[in-house]
């Protein structure tokens, strides 16, 4: 039988809310990660300031009543960045993970549903993919797409993230594609699509959105890995890892904390948050776990 | 037994112990007279005399090799130190030139130094086939063309009067100062004995000049540990007297570790202008340090923004003034710089002497700009491209600053950032609207290289004939004064036509711990002078 069928307690759905809710973690990181997307979009509401405003009297001002996290090495306000910054890194996370998502899924279906010589040819440019060390790609691949910028960053972010998921759903599809509903399925003469979209993919989605969850954590990870290298996001759009570079001389790590201990502590809040989200997921959607 | 081994066991670990302190004992701890440290950030590329593609590079190079004289500006004006040449004669046609080389001048090999080097480098330099960027520097020579090439059949004003000594001509008279800081102080002097079979195309790729054994400097090569260090050991025979400091570590730092290195005190000198200097932010730190000399002067040098001559639209000067009053310089030098700087409208710096004190910059004014600007037509809904060099922090952040002054006089700007050589490239090929580069040249005010039409380095693309009529007449003039008056001029019309708008004049910083005694900064060169008077103590 599949995990689809109706029982006492609910569905395959409705159970797996209740364990996510019974994962504090993942509760609070779920809360945690709304008030970031709010602050996110309603940035310029929230801002005291405009995010690339000058203020020509304080540069690398201490935090006051005016700039209440201080002003950055150009005297633009670090809050009103900050929030800003949020967009960046959230639209990072969310559009480069769909992408490698859809493209990964398409795929890894592929591959795990024809088997044979489409499966062999697939699973090895998977294999080439992942034997790539990512950041010396994506680097090369951002300066070779022209401009650095923040389109670019999602889009190489969304084209090479894909093989994992491939190779998850791939396997998902070979476990599932022998199972009984599946040769009803074909039985009563669905198309191969068909098969795939309505009853195999379904009943994958549940790891990937697993690994969809950690990867958005992963690429606003190097979202501020490549901002920080300069390759990323260009001023004086903010993100949080080109807000750190500040932070490159030893007068301001010991005195001037404002500069990178608010940028760097919203990077570990947001990848912390979705990774307590990623886990609760995990956890709620594991059906080997049984309550 | 048991002893025994006890003992062997600390045996080993004492050795083992030693072995991981003896490379740190280089720079750690106190060190001897024997040894100064300086510090850059980046790695030279070569040790060419005639070629090194950065200040990286020269800065090692002026260790190992030696022009006719050293060149210093001294109470506003330009004095000249004997180097390879004792003696040095102007003839009163202002365009002859007798050089006597010093008689115990001699390359580490033991070899003199003489006349036929001299003429052999000349050669070098002026053939067309060989890559230099010291073409600019010979040009006023008899024979050569303005980037320095001899043409076929030319004859080249040199003639060899004896072993050690030849006589320079040059096409028509010169003001001597010029001549003696261009060709006296700035072309190197190559081994013929070394270097006389190399074909000149293949001069660029010879080994020599990523390990120039033979100079003629007070220090000679040792060895190059890639992106670690540079390495000179001293000239026992050096002509003007051994040096006092036996050997002489050049290594590569990354800004923003350079302060610890210096508080530490693993670093006696930083390399200076735009080649190895603390961090701004870091020096009011460097300034409180006891054993650390802070020391700061106007340089030689400025940073700049291009306009792309070849956009229609950047063509009239009404707009280009328009963002000279935009921009808010004073400002970037205020707290950019943290008043480390000097503004100026031009590309004679304020500490040289040709310097022009009635010609000011144009003040920081977005309705003056805003109201130029609709003079001129200029479509407010156009978006411009700023390109940006990466690499040096303040101009980066300068960038921004000119981005939102631009914005706040109604101009639409987009920052385009890159590594130096992509921005470069772009910026030669005339793919830019404005940019951003760095400069920093001799004392000498010829600017032609620069601001002719044409010129090697003109990156505007412009051609001003106000401005190419003055520089000509510059050059061409050999009476100091008259000379003075026409540069005097010359500031004149560009801060009327401004090819480029002259965003500031940083100053030099450079932090030397205070053992080291007789290490000479000044603001006629980028670097010190006369390395072989370095003094170090004990610390």
């Amino acid at each position: 039988m599949t995990e689809w069928t109706p029982s006492r307690t609910g569905s395959f759905w409705s159970l797996a809310l209740r364990r996510f809710m019974r994962h504090r973690l993942a509760v609070v990181g779920t809360i945690a990660l709304g008030m970031l997307a709010t602050m996110a979009l309603a940035a310029p509401l929230l801002a005291p300031h405009s995010p690339t405003a000058i203020d020509a009297a304080v540069f690398q001002g201490r935090p006051s009543t005016t700039h209440l996290l201080g002003t950055d090495s150009v005297g633009r306000d670090v809050l009103s960045r900050l929030i800003y910054a949020a967009r960046v890194s959230l639209s990072v996370g969310i559009l480069a993970v769909t992408m490698y998502v859809l493209i990964g899924t398409s795929v890894g279906a592929i591959a795990g549903y024809y088997g044979g010589a489409v499966d062999l040819a697939l699973s090895r440019l998977i294999d080439i993919m992942l034997s790539f060390p990512p950041l010396i790609i994506i680097l090369f691949a951002v300066s070779v797409f022209g401009r650095p910028s923040l389109w670019n960053v999602i889009i190489v972010l969304g084209l090479l993230g894909w093989p994992a998921v491939a190779r998850l759903v791939r396997g998902q599809v070979l476990a599932l594609r022998q199972q009984e509903f599946v040769l009803a399925a074909r039985a009563i003469g669905a198309s191969d699509r068909a098969v795939v979209v309505r009853h195999l993919l379904p009943n994958a989605m549940a790891p990937v959105l697993v690994a969809a969850t950690f990867g958005t954590a992963n690429a606003i990870l190097v979202e501020a890995a490549l901002s920080f290298l300069g390759m990323g996001v260009q001023p004086p759009t903010p993100s949080w890892g080109n807000m750190l570079t500040d932070a490159q001389s030893l007068t301001v790590l010991e005195q001037m904390p404002w500069l990178w201990v608010p940028p760097g502590f919203m990077i570990l809040v947001s990848v912390l948050t979705i990774n307590f989200v990623g886990d609760g997921l995990r956890d709620a959607l594991d059906p080997s776990l049984k309550l | 037994m048991k002893g025994l081994r006890a003992r062997l066991a600390g045996g080993v670990i004492a050795v083992l112990i030693a072995g991981l302190l003896l490379p740190a004992g280089v720079w750690g701890g106190p060190r001897s007279e024997f040894v100064a440290v300086a510090g850059m950030w980046s790695p030279p590329n070569n040790f060419s005399p005639i070629n090194t593609d950065s200040s990286y590079g020269f800065y090692c190079v002026r260790f190992m090799f030696m022009g006719m004289v050293e060149a210093r500006v001294e109470n506003n004006q330009m004095n000249f130190f004997p180097a390879l040449a004792s003696a040095w004669q102007v003839g009163a046609d202002n365009q002859t030139y007798t050089f006597t080389i010093h008689p115990r001048a001699a390359w580490h090999d033991g070899r003199p130094v003489t006349a036929e080097d001299v003429l052999f480098t000349l050669m070098t330099i002026s053939d067309p086939r060989t890559e230099t960027n010291r073409g600019a520097q010979i040009a006023s020579v008899a024979g050569l063309d303005a980037r320095g090439k001899r043409a076929a059949g030319a004859q080249l004003g040199f003639r060899i009067l004896g072993p050690k000594r030849f006589e320079v001509k040059t096409a028509t008279p010169v003001d001597p100062t010029m001549f003696l800081e261009m060709f006296g102080a700035n072309v190197y002097i190559l081994p013929k004995h070394v270097l006389g079979d190399v074909p000149p195309d293949q001069l660029g790729r010879h080994p020599f000049f990523h390990n120039p054994t033979v100079g003629n400097g007070p220090y000679k090569f040792v060895q190059y540990k890639t992106d670690q260090f540079v390495e000179f050991v001293l000239n026992e025979n050096y002509h003007l007297g051994a040096p006092n400091v036996r050997r002489v570590f050049v290594r590569i730092i990354p800004p923003a570790t350079m302060l610890a290195q210096i508080e530490r005190g693993d670093l006696d000198i930083s390399a200076g202008f735009g080649i190895g200097e603390v961090m701004i932010e870091d020096w009011d730190r460097v300034k409180g340090m006891a054993h650390v000399r802070a020391v700061s002067f106007p340089a030689p040098g400025y940073q700049y923004m291009l306009f792309n001559f070849q956009r229609p639209f950047l063509q009239d000067k009404r707009v280009r003034r328009a963002f000279a009053h935009a921009i808010n310089r004073p400002l970037i030098v205020g707290q950019l710089l943290k008043g480390e700087g000097e503004l100026a409208e031009g590309p004679i710096p304020p500490a040289n002497p040709y310097f022009n004190k009635r010609v000011r910059p144009w003040p920081f004014d977005t309705a003056r700009a805003r109201a130029l600007l609709t003079e001129a037509g200029w479509d407010f809904n156009r978006t411009i491209i700023l390109r940006v060099p990466t690499g040096n922090i303040i101009r980066e952040r300068s960038a921004d600053i000119i981005r939102e002054n631009l914005i706040a006089a109604g101009v639409r700007v987009e920052i385009q950032k890159a590594d130096f050589p992509t921005h470069m490239a772009a910026v030669r090929a005339g793919n830019y609207d404005l940019g951003l580069m760095g400069w920093a040249g001799p004392t000498d005010p010829d600017v032609s290289s620069q601001y002719r039409t044409g010129g090697q380095y003109n990156l505007s693309h412009h051609s001003i004939a106000s401005l190419d009529q003055v520089l000509d007449e510059g050059v061409k003039t050999a009476d100091p004064t008259k000379r003075r008056a026409v540069y005097d001029r010359f500031q004149e019309v560009f801060a009327d036509e401004l090819p480029t708008i002259t965003l500031y004049y940083p100053n030099a910083r450079t932090a030397i711990t205070r053992r080291m005694t007789n290490v000479l900064f000044d603001a006629s060169g980028l670097f010190d002078f006369q390395v072989y008077r370095w003094v170090a103590g004990t610390q």
